[in-house]
């Protein structure tokens, strides 16, 4: 745990260092207020750098494993496959399809899991692409097939 | 005067208007709770049903309908820490912990009753601001909005829980956030690594969707149950109106965050995020029990929600007596009086004062009947608490994607709060404060642009030149030092108590 939190804070002075360069390309007015705040940043990143640091040096670390495992990768992996899911088959078809597959992984019968996801899809089409014309979009698949 | 005030008040109790407010009322506690469809989308769409419409009836239909989508914002932002609103994003950071705690009833009832007095006190403070507004408003130059931001900024160093070197990192993260985009200043484009996208810089919804609603969305996929993880949910009439008794209890935090709002809301240029987040800092400022901020504390929903809505009367003052458009639901009631062909300007004043009074008892009786409507619901609406895990979880990711893109609607702020969602699990992973990420989000662009204006119109004493700015910079330094002294004072104490203990 503590490790991680030296890795992330660690990672936070490397995007902090990416953003000071990015910086010094600017015109004075442009690079004023980022400049200062980016100071302070990397000045309070490196106490937190060296607290963090010593803490873990001085202290065994505890069994990270139990923090994250298999649980975590799963619930990335839904996080990753919904994007997906979205980019390919829209909106619409996420609507059908998330509920749909995440109430069947978790055990849920067919006609709960049907019948959520056609209520959702009903619910979210009726309100935003009918009711209110909201531009649903359409996915990558959809528009291929009908570009 | 007074003429005008009976006029107005008769105007909008007409039995043939009360219908039109009702409805009003319903399509925006709609909008309200659904994630994505903001008030001011809402009220562009509605713009062509009020064309040909008698004025009176179209701009109360319109202010009734802005009023509400606040009131229903709050409800998905407590039960299931998703904002239905930018405007409620500060009411969750307390009330939804509070749902987790299962007090989802009380902090319905809290915020609901904070929203109705809060308006209530901001349509009495603009009654007597009337005379005197004029000067008040003209006194608020750049660097008085640049003290503002920086008085809101202060609160960084107040608001994170757990570490506070931590919490302002991530102040300062969320400042370097603001800056993506053309610079106000020199039109020159920064942080946008060649991506087009980056242009216009980052949206608020989905950031602050990300960074709050998907880990708690992971949260329920990992530890599954119910939103609310106590056994026992409080979601009984009990606990509605214990939440509205809390907002009694606290009249003076209600009296103050009203006051708050109302100012800000005069004030054309300072959002509502602005004030929602100057709110709930000072809730936590001057709360005895700042350390259960963030963990539930029934102030931290009070303080938002009086401020929020009081901060609509200020704004709607500002916006009809000299047209000047504080925020984007404002700007679509302006397009409306411009359909039906009502100027706003000092003529409001003066000549139209009848139909200015209409439009705030609209705004005051929108917002009464919205916060009774969501009292009555309340305690079904808390019971979506204990609904299991497993039905709620892809239901708030189908939100959170919809709100998300409902913004704009480009898929690539889906992406970033699923992007913002990564970081915002990591932040709270690695006690790294959401809460001060988003206040220097916020108002980092805010401070930067005032600054540089200041600059060139006034020079680098320009803080002298205004006593306004002077006194704000006063509250912000006594602000920070109370902060210090009371920390201090309190260490001092306990030593005190540990060595009589010891003594013993």
């Amino acid at each position: 745990m503590r490790r991680g939190s030296l890795i992330f804070t660690g990672a936070f002075f490397l995007c902090s260092l990416v953003l000071l360069k990015a910086t010094w390309a600017y015109s004075f007015k442009a690079k004023m207020f980022p400049m200062i705040t980016l100071i302070i940043i990397m000045i309070l990143l490196v106490v937190t750098l060296f607290q963090e640091g010593s803490t873990v040096l001085k202290t065994p670390e505890t069994k990270e494993s139990e923090k994250f495992g298999i649980p975590h990768v799963i619930v990335v992996a839904w996080m990753a496959g919904t994007v997906f899911m979205l980019w390919i088959l829209g909106f619409m078809g996420t609507v059908l399809l998330l509920p749909f597959l995440y109430l069947r992984f978790q055990r849920e019968s067919w006609l709960v899991s049907l019948a959520i996801s056609l209520g959702c899809g009903l619910f979210f089409y009726g309100v935003f692409g009918f009711a209110l014309r909201m531009p649903l979009y359409p996915g990558w698949l959809l528009s291929k097939i009908f570009a | 005067m007074l003429e005008a005030l009976i006029h107005g008040l008769t105007n909008v109790l007409n039995p043939a208007i009360i219908p039109w407010v009702l409805f009003a009322v319903f399509i925006g506690l709609a909008v309200g709770i659904l994630p994505g469809l903001g008030g001011a989308a809402t009220t562009a769409i509605l713009l062509p049903i009020i064309y040909g419409m008698d004025p009176t009836f179209a701009l109360t239909f319109l202010i009734a309908l802005h009023a509400a989508v606040s009131q229903g914002g709050v409800v998905t932002s407590i039960l299931f820490g998703v904002p239905g609103e930018t405007v409620t994003v500060a009411s969750m950071l307390d009330g939804y912990p509070m749902a987790k705690n299962g007090e989802a009833g009380r902090a319905l009832g809290a915020s609901q009753m904070a929203s109705m007095v809060g308006a209530i006190f901001g349509g009495i403070v603009l009654a007597c601001l009337i005379p005197i507004a004029r000067p008040v408003i003209m006194a608020f130059g750049s660097p008085e909005m640049f003290m503002m931001a920086i008085l809101g900024i202060s609160f960084v160093a107040v608001l994170g829980h757990g570490s506070p070197i931590k919490a302002i990192i991530a102040g300062g993260f969320g400042i370097m956030l603001s800056f993506v985009g053309f610079h106000s200043g020199t039109g020159e484009l920064r942080y946008t690594a060649d991506i087009t996208y980056f242009w216009e810089g980052f949206q608020i919804v989905p950031v602050f969707m990300g960074l709050f609603a998907i880990p708690e969305v992971i949260d329920l996929m990992l530890h599954g149950g119910t939103i609310a993880k106590v056994e026992a949910a409080n979601v009984g009439w009990k606990d509605v109106k214990e939440g509205c008794k809390d907002v009694f209890r606290n009249w003076k935090l209600v009296l103050r965050c009203s006051a708050m709002g109302t100012a800000l809301g005069l004030i054309p240029g300072v959002g509502t995020n602005v004030s929602q987040f100057i709110c709930y800092g000072h809730a936590k400022q001057s709360s005895k029990h700042p350390e259960l901020f963030g963990y539930g504390n029934v102030e931290g929903v009070i303080g938002p929600e009086s401020g929020n809505n009081a901060k609509e009367n200020g704004g709607l003052f500002t916006a009809l007596a000299f047209g000047l458009p504080t925020g984007a639901g404002i700007v679509m009631i302006l397009a409306a009086l411009m359909v039906l062909g009502v100027k706003p300007g000092q003529e409001m004043l003066t000549k139209h004062l009848d139909l200015f009074w209409t439009l705030a008892f609209s705004l005051i009786l929108g917002n009464i009947i919205a916060s009774l409507g969501c009292l009555i619901m309340a305690r079904q609406l808390a019971r979506l608490t204990l609904i299991r895990g497993v039905f709620l979880v892809p239901i708030i990711i189908l939100l959170v994607i919809l709100g998300a893109y409902g913004v704009a609607n480009n898929i690539y702020d889906v992406y970033l709060a699923f992007f913002f969602g990564g970081l915002g699990v990591l932040m709270k992973t690695y006690d790294y404060a959401r809460v001060t990420f988003t206040i220097g989000f916020v108002l980092g662009d805010f401070v930067e642009r005032y600054f540089l204006v200041s600059l060139s119109s006034l020079g680098p004493s320009f803080l002298l030149q205004s006593p306004i700015a002077l006194a704000l910079l006063f509250l912000t330094i006594v602000g920070l030092a109370s902060r210090g002294i009371k920390g201090l004072y309190v260490r001092f104490f306990q030593r005190l108590v540990a060595k009589e203990e010891e003594g013993d």
